[in-house]
């Protein structure tokens, strides 16, 4: 189930509304090139995490962007990636990570393939799309250690 | 007594920092190593344990685009100095570059504006070399502090604002500074147990006309710190300026405000409480006092720090980790056993860099192969870039040999792959050698013998057969894969050679009805007429290949997907083809 831009622009923006209810950390980024949202945290072992969900034209989905840098501005390899998330591989969805040039920024991330999105939100179709929407980014965001709090999915 | 100590910054980059640093360095500054407006950011909710971190990002840059829609973060400015050398870059006057800072710091604090406006409070400076060609930085930072007074004293050990504060008192401050965006203002106690915000400014006025009233006044800042004892720079910064402007105060309240939400919980507990006991400072006068603060780097001295980037910002690692990447896709779901290192690592020498050679080295390209090796002794000429996939119009008006001009091209769509052109002259049989070339005809024999020998698959993609029939001779006697591919009018041929089995090789028993790949035969066995010159007594026509130009486009693709094929079987090209029946 595919979104329009629209419907994506709307999703977003009700996201980070909500993450300003609850003082979480997205960030809206609008650009004559398009909106995005962004969230960026640092963990204990000092790795930034930097999530960038931006529409594909391509696929109609949303597409979850990542790269996890060094205090120095150093990015992690895509090894370094794996080995990072390696215990919480229960599904083949890792093997869809790759690398991409952001559409907005232009600088390399990584991305999980969007080629199975649409798939994944079929199991969700009778669903508002808000709904579709936090579905998708809970499932895709789990996996490259994206916190998403519950209330999200809480009316 | 105790004295407070302090805990300093950590500097924190974003790699889009370092990707707009170099494009301002490339469109704007170029050569102009003037100082630079920019600025940072510190947190207060950093998770415990966590440095002080002190964060540069892509929009630091921007005067106009102060951290927008962000909450808890306080911003600094500072002083960017980009010089051109690395000489510059390590004979730099530090001590004069931290004094110019840290005086623009003082000035703004004996002049009250600092009062005014705390985000005064802090300034850096930051000082970096960047090897645009090698993609490595390096980078210091300062966060200026003042050296006066010389010691803060404590009145009562540092503790959790928990310990000092009730409950309520504590849920009344943190009401209080809901709105609160300023990096440090005060906290006057009302009569009916609120608190209400005025700026330093004002609680500075109000304790020097009333000393006595101090215990009422609650100084807040915003502290980057997680240490459970020293708060961060900006504290320190705070009590500088209010031991400046207080004349006769005997206590100062002061709380470091740490402040975290997790899950729309809100957490303050670990916020610290400080006493201190101020001693004036005002008789130092408006000279700057003595200042330090640059960073120390991970071995802990005081030194420069630098940072390698060149896998996420050269163009070259790029494209190897882009090309490496697209091609694992295929083994997300289609082919998750596919072999790539294999190809990867394969060297191929490709006979003729026509139309076949061209297309070929493409297609190998595409696959991931890395190493590629043209042979060829003709020069582009104005019909062939058309069709001959590697030239442009501008190699035919050079009339540049074929061979290197294709290895150039392959580099030049993609840097990672190796590889080289060999003008050479196929000896071949039926083609007279004189007297005064003999010489010459075996220098050729010789190196064409050492490529055969140095690659591990070979492509016959001349345009005659008899420019073949060495190679093949060759190729047999290495044990080599050979390939050959032809092309008539309409009609292709692409033939794998066997390949002669070693004695020591004992044939495989794990498969059932294959042919053993050293019974297979070669393009001469399968052939009826024995190699000779074939382009005596022909017209114009049936010497160059006439030939519909996809069927180069095809048989080349179908050559090296066979490769392909050969190579992802367990046995490779030592026995064995799969009889289809």
């Amino acid at each position: 189930m595919a979104f329009t831009l629209d419907e994506f622009y709307k999703c977003i923006s009700d996201l980070y509304d909500q993450s300003k209810k609850i003082h979480d950390r997205w960030q809206l980024i609008e650009t004559s090139k398009g909106s995005y949202l962004i969230y960026s945290f640092i963990d204990n072992n000092c790795l930034k995490y930097e999530f960038h969900i931006v529409y594909s034209e391509s696929y109609s989905v949303p597409v979850l962007y990542f790269n996890i840098s060094n205090l120095d501005g150093s990015l992690l390899s895509l090894d370094d990636v794996w080995k990072l998330f390696m215990h919480k591989k229960t599904s083949n969805m890792y093997e869809t990570i790759t690398q991409q040039e952001h559409p907005i920024l232009h600088r390399p991330f990584f991305i999980l393939h969007p080629c199975h999105t649409e798939s994944l939100l079929r199991k969700v179709v009778d669903q508002p799309t808000k709904k579709r929407f936090i579905f998708w980014l809970s499932i895709y965001g789990q996996s490259v250690g994206l916190p998403l709090s519950v209330n999200y999915a809480i009316d | 007594m105790t004295t407070l100590k302090f805990v300093p910054y950590s500097s924190a980059f974003d790699t889009g920092f370092w990707h707009e640093l170099t494009r301002r360095k490339l469109e704007v500054y170029r050569l102009d190593s003037s100082n630079q407006s920019i600025f940072g950011y510190y947190a207060n909710d950093a998770n415990d344990n966590m440095p002080a971190l002190f964060n540069v990002d892509h929009q630091c840059f921007d005067e106009n685009n102060k951290i927008s829609n962000q909450q808890q973060l306080y911003s600094v400015n500072g002083t960017l100095k980009l010089v051109n050398t690395i000489e510059e870059f390590k004979t730099f006057d530090i001590d004069s570059a931290l004094k110019t800072e840290s005086s623009l710091l003082w000035n703004d604090f004996v002049q009250g504006s600092t009062l005014e406006n705390p985000q005064k409070l802090n300034r850096f400076y930051l000082l970096i070399f960047a090897d645009l060609k090698k993609y490595i930085y390096h980078y210091w930072f300062a966060f200026p502090t003042f050296l006066v007074p010389t010691a803060f004293n404590l009145s009562s050990p540092v503790k959790p604002i928990g310990e000092q504060f009730s409950s309520d008192e504590i849920g009344a401050i943190s009401k209080t500074l809901e709105a609160n965006k300023l990096h440090a203002c005060c906290l006057h106690r009302e009569q009916n147990s609120s608190f209400a915000v005025i700026n330093l400014k004002q609680a500075v006025e109000n304790l020097n006309e009333k000393p006595q009233s101090a215990s009422e006044y609650i100084f807040i800042v915003n502290d980057p710190s997680t240490d459970p004892v020293h708060p961060g720079w900006p504290v320190r910064n705070l009590l500088t300026l209010l031991y400046y402007h207080l004349r006769a105060v005997e206590q100062l309240n002061v709380i470091c405000w740490r402040e975290r939400f997790r899950d729309d919980q809100q957490y303050v507990n670990h916020s610290l409480y400080l006493q201190l006991k101020p001693e004036s400072i005002s008789n130092i006068g408006d000279a700057v006092p003595p200042s330090a603060g640059w960073e120390k780097n991970e071995r802990q001295r005081l030194g420069s720090r630098q940072v390698n980037l060149s896998t996420s910002m050269n163009p070259i690692h790029l494209a190897e980790t882009a090309v490496g990447l697209n091609l694992k896709l295929m083994k997300w779901r289609l082919a998750p056993e596919i072999d790539l290192e294999s190809l990867e690592k394969m060297h191929c020498l490709l006979l003729g860099a026509g139309t076949l050679g061209c297309n070929v080295a493409r297609c190998l390209m595409a696959w991931g192969v890395k190493h590629v090796t043209f042979v060829d002794n003709s020069r582009i000429s104005y019909s062939n870039p058309v069709r001959q996939t590697l030239f442009t119009f501008q190699d035919s008006c050079e009339n540049r040999p074929k061979a290197q001009a294709a290895a150039d091209a392959l580099k030049a769509i993609y840097p990672g792959i190796k590889s080289i052109g060999y003008d050479l002259t196929i000896p071949m049989p039926g083609h007279a050698v004189g007297e005064s070339t003999i010489e010459k005809v075996k220098e050729d024999v010789n190196l064409l013998h050492d490529l055969i020998r140095q690659h591990d698959v070979l492509f016959l993609l001349t345009d005659s057969r008899e420019s073949r029939w060495l190679p093949t001779v060759i190729g047999a006697v290495e044990q080599k894969l050979v390939l050959c591919c032809a092309v008539g009018f309409d009609s292709y041929v692409i033939i794998r050679h066997g390949v002669p089995a070693k004695e020591s090789d004992t044939p495989p028993t794990r498969y059932k009805n294959f042919l053993r790949g050293d019974k297979l035969g070669c393009y001469f066995c399968n052939d009826i007429v024995a190699p000779g010159d074939s382009s005596i007594d022909r017209t114009l026509d049936q010497q160059c290949t006439v030939t519909r130009p996809g069927i180069s486009m095809m048989a080349s693709a179908l050559s090296v997907e066979l490769l392909v094929s050969i190579m992802q079987h367990p046995l490779r090209l030592a026995y064995s083809e799969i009889k289809t029946s």
